[in-house]
């Protein structure tokens, strides 16, 4: 185990932690900050402690120092001159002492390569996971060229992410789908690449696009029967258009993913079910759906990463705050939500890849 | 000015040096904050030993069987000091047992040594909640 993950996993398993991190060789390493602790006021007691606990005439396996102001200072050796430190507001240390325990009884922590290399490396392998999805992604400049124009909001929550979207252009039909699929990073992007590549080879320009839907779900089926052994396989909540500019027509379906239709300053949201819980279901019973087009006509699709952000202090955006930017002055304006989805953010990482295309007909 | 840095050099030997006893009273100030290790070693499951020391006061009383291990951890409590003086327990978790530290107004020690692998946080909070006034008062008279 990677020292950020054990650092990762304490944090999604315990709040309170203000500030961790481990000591190595007499110097503060893979140290992680909650906000608003400063590190120059703890530095100073837990090298103090890090120094009673090396000493080999002591013996020390753990400690645990509490303060006045329910606050404590946990300090635990995990390897020979490594020490794991977690200054936690939490009161209950016996359970995160259980916990650090557990996990160190099943995994030793990895330092066989610098950080600086270790990140390089990561670094590389997503910069070369970027290349190949990026070839994948479409030039919607192309597609939509002379039929439409267009916004995109592609921001994956690392270099490379599950989300994405898909298109094709066939004389008078435009075909765009808008897909999240399961996971982050690099595993999202697998996921991803193998949906586009599926629904590359299952698209055809007069099917509905519910078929394309199905076929996708039943290649997957059959895909994750052929070789998953145990945990979970590849899903995808996916949004699937079908632009008719001749008869004016958009036809469309799709899971877990809404549909914002903009016409003549009305705006009429579709909702889809989502597919995540119950997929044989769900795909059993899902449909095509029409909606006339006009001129100026605006459509909207986004993934549930934009209303999922939080806040540094836990808030979700909230769908409420997303239809309030997204519809601020009667029209659907994709241009300030990066800016307000960014203010709300803070200083708090992307939770979720994020995903919103917008086409104006 | 010799006499003053004599003066001063013994003054921090006295100082660094306080009197020891192990299993004694030592010094007459002493007798309530005796009474009270007895009866925090008698009234603390498990304990083995229990110690007193101060960075105000040269007293260091020991009591019990395994005194002598105390002795190797007296220097915890001072290092283990936050800054701003607001620790009140130190769980020590060692190979052959624990040491809890009880903070008297943050300047006192007070060492338990008992077989637990585990601190009994709750025990421990019991234990300073019923002695801790009794330390206080031992302790200023002593001062």
């Amino acid at each position: 185990m990677r020292p950020q993950q054990l650092f990762d996993d304490l944090n999604q398993n315990f709040s309170g932690i203000l500030y961790s991190g481990l000591v190595i060789k007499d110097e503060i390493r893979h140290a992680t900050l909650g906000s608003g602790i400063d590190p120059d006021d703890h530095e100073a007691l837990i090298m103090r402690l890090y120094f009673i606990a090396i000493d080999p005439e002591k013996d020390i396996t753990y400690f645990i120092n509490q303060y006045e102001e329910g606050k404590y200072l946990y300090f635990i050796k995990v390897d020979e001159g490594v020490w794991l430190f977690i200054l936690s507001a939490n009161q209950s240390f016996a359970k995160l002492h259980f916990y650090v325990k557990f996990l160190l009884s099943d995994n030793s922590l990895r330092f066989d390569e610098p950080d600086e290399t270790r990140s390089h490396t990561t670094d590389e392998r997503l910069n070369s996971a970027k290349r190949i999805q990026d070839m994948l992604l479409p030039n919607l400049d192309a597609v939509l060229k002379g039929l439409g124009t267009y916004e995109l909001l592609y921001q994956p929550k690392d270099v490379v992410g599950g989300d994405f979207y898909w298109a094709h252009q066939d004389k008078d039909v435009t075909w765009i789908a808008v897909g999240d699929c399961t996971g982050h990073s690099m595993e999202g992007a697998l996921a991803s690449v193998s949906v586009m590549s599926i629904l590359n080879q299952l698209y055809h320009r007069d099917m509905k696009p519910h078929w394309l839907i199905k076929g996708l779900h039943k290649s997957l089926s059959d895909m994750q029967n052929q070789s998953l052994t145990d945990g979970y396989g590849i899903g995808c909540e996916l949004l699937v258009m079908r632009i008719d500019h001749k008869q004016g027509e958009l036809t469309y379906s799709g899971t877990g993913m809404p549909l914002y239709h903009l016409n003549q300053g009305k705006l009429k949201i579709f909702h889809t079910k989502s597919a995540n819980l119950d997929p044989a279901r769900v795909i059993k019973y899902i449909r095509t759906r029409k909606l006339p087009l006009v001129r100026k006509d605006a459509i909207l699709v986004h993934s549930d990463g934009i209303k999922d952000q939080l806040s540094p202090l836990g808030k979700r955006f909230s769908t409420r705050r997303l239809y309030q930017v997204l519809f601020a002055d009667g029209t659907l304006r994709l241009d300030n939500l990066q800016q307000e989805l960014n203010r709300h953010r803070g200083s708090e990482p992307q939770t979720d890849d994020i995903i919103a295309l917008k086409l104006v007909i | 000015m010799e006499i003053i840095l004599f003066n001063f050099y013994f003054y921090i030997i006295e100082q660094n040096e306080p009197l020891r006893s192990y299993g004694r009273k030592v010094n007459p100030m002493n007798n309530d904050l005796d009474q009270l290790l007895d009866e925090l070693l008698n009234t603390y499951t498990d304990a083995l030993a229990v110690s007193f020391h101060s960075m105000e006061l040269p007293i260091t009383v020991s009591k019990g069987e395994a005194a002598d291990i105390l002795e190797k951890y007296k220097d915890i409590p001072m290092l283990s000091l936050d800054e701003t003086f607001q620790t009140t327990f130190s769980f020590i978790i060692t190979k052959s047992g624990s040491i809890v530290i009880f903070f008297i107004n943050q300047l006192h020690f007070v060492s338990v040594y008992t077989t637990n692998a585990d601190p009994n946080k709750e025990l421990a909070s019991r234990m300073y909640d019923s002695f801790k006034d009794r330390f206080e008062q031992a302790i200023a008279i002593a001062l």
